[in-house]
């Protein structure tokens, strides 16, 4: 006989907090077809240091081991934005800025950046 | 081949998805989204490792992000200096020496069969960038509102 798992609170989409939006994000990227990863986002990576400074597998570990820095913010009526940030190996901290749905499993990456680029 | 999707995310220039992938249009542009991304990535990097061609400065950097070691680290496994993975990894299409060619593929393929030295050095790479980096130096913690204390942004 297992021990049965601890209860949880459901998540409250209406005031979503800090440590509610790092479970869910955790979560829902076992499943990487949940990540849809803004086109745009690589992108801007490649444009700005004229290489490749990130890679998708970077932007899995980030979501799935780093931590959500602030409070999270309506984006719309329908998801919530975050900034998930992790010290990549080496010295500097990536920031991941995510969007997570409300009313399906998805997330959606929008950019990801070095953090002294986003501050 | 070259039908299917252009996986240019994953840091190489020349793998194609024939599918396992989905393209999305959303309010804020365009998207992919990648079926079991993380064994598609073992299994390119084993398939790199297991290639007759000369590793280029983009597979290094593909196979550093598999490993989770910084530059640093991959040149200390290499005895190598910093300078020079990242001059590899700066030339995408440019072969790096035979040597560190032979030692990366060899290492790599003693990791991902788990070999327990292997996967030693490669924890203690990581931590040895965590106390040179200073963030082992302090802990920023926090206590959750479910009563469990946790560590802040890493």
């Amino acid at each position: 006989m297992g021990v049965p798992p601890a209860p949880r609170r459901p998540i409250r989409w209406d005031n979503l907090r800090t440590d509610e939006a790092e479970r869910v994000i955790r979560e829902r990227v076992q499943d990487t077809r949940n990540v849809i990863i803004g086109t745009h986002a690589l992108q801007r990576v490649n444009e700005r240091f004229g290489g490749l400074s990130f890679t998708t597998e970077d932007i899995y570990w980030i979501l799935e081991t780093g931590a959500v820095s602030e409070r999270p913010t309506r984006e719309n009526a329908r998801e919530w934005k975050v900034i998930v940030v992790k010290r990549m190996p080496g010295t500097r901290e990536a920031g991941v800025v995510t969007l997570i749905a409300t009313d399906k499993d998805s997330l959606f990456v929008k950019t990801v950046e070095w953090m002294d680029w986003l501050s | 081949m070259t039908d299917g999707y252009h996986y240019t995310g994953c840091g190489l220039d020349y793998v194609y998805l024939l599918n396992g992938y989905a393209l999305h249009e959303t309010d804020h542009g365009p998207g992919v989204s990648i079926e079991d991304a993380r064994r598609l990535h073992e299994r390119v990097a084993l398939d790199i490792i297991g290639d007759a061609h000369p590793l280029r400065g983009q597979e290094i950097r593909f196979l550093r992000g598999m490993m989770k070691v910084s530059q640093e680290g991959l040149a200390r496994v290499l005895r190598q200096r910093r300078g020079s993975v990242a001059r590899w990894e700066a030339e995408p299409d440019k072969p790096i020496p035979g040597a560190a060619d032979s030692a990366l593929r060899m290492f790599y393929a003693l990791k991902a069969g788990g070999h327990a030295m292997a996967v030693k050095v490669v924890d203690l790479l990581q931590e040895i960038d965590d106390l040179e980096h200073g963030f082992a130096k302090t802990r920023d913690l926090q206590l959750r509102n479910d009563g469990t204390w946790m560590r802040a942004a890493a």
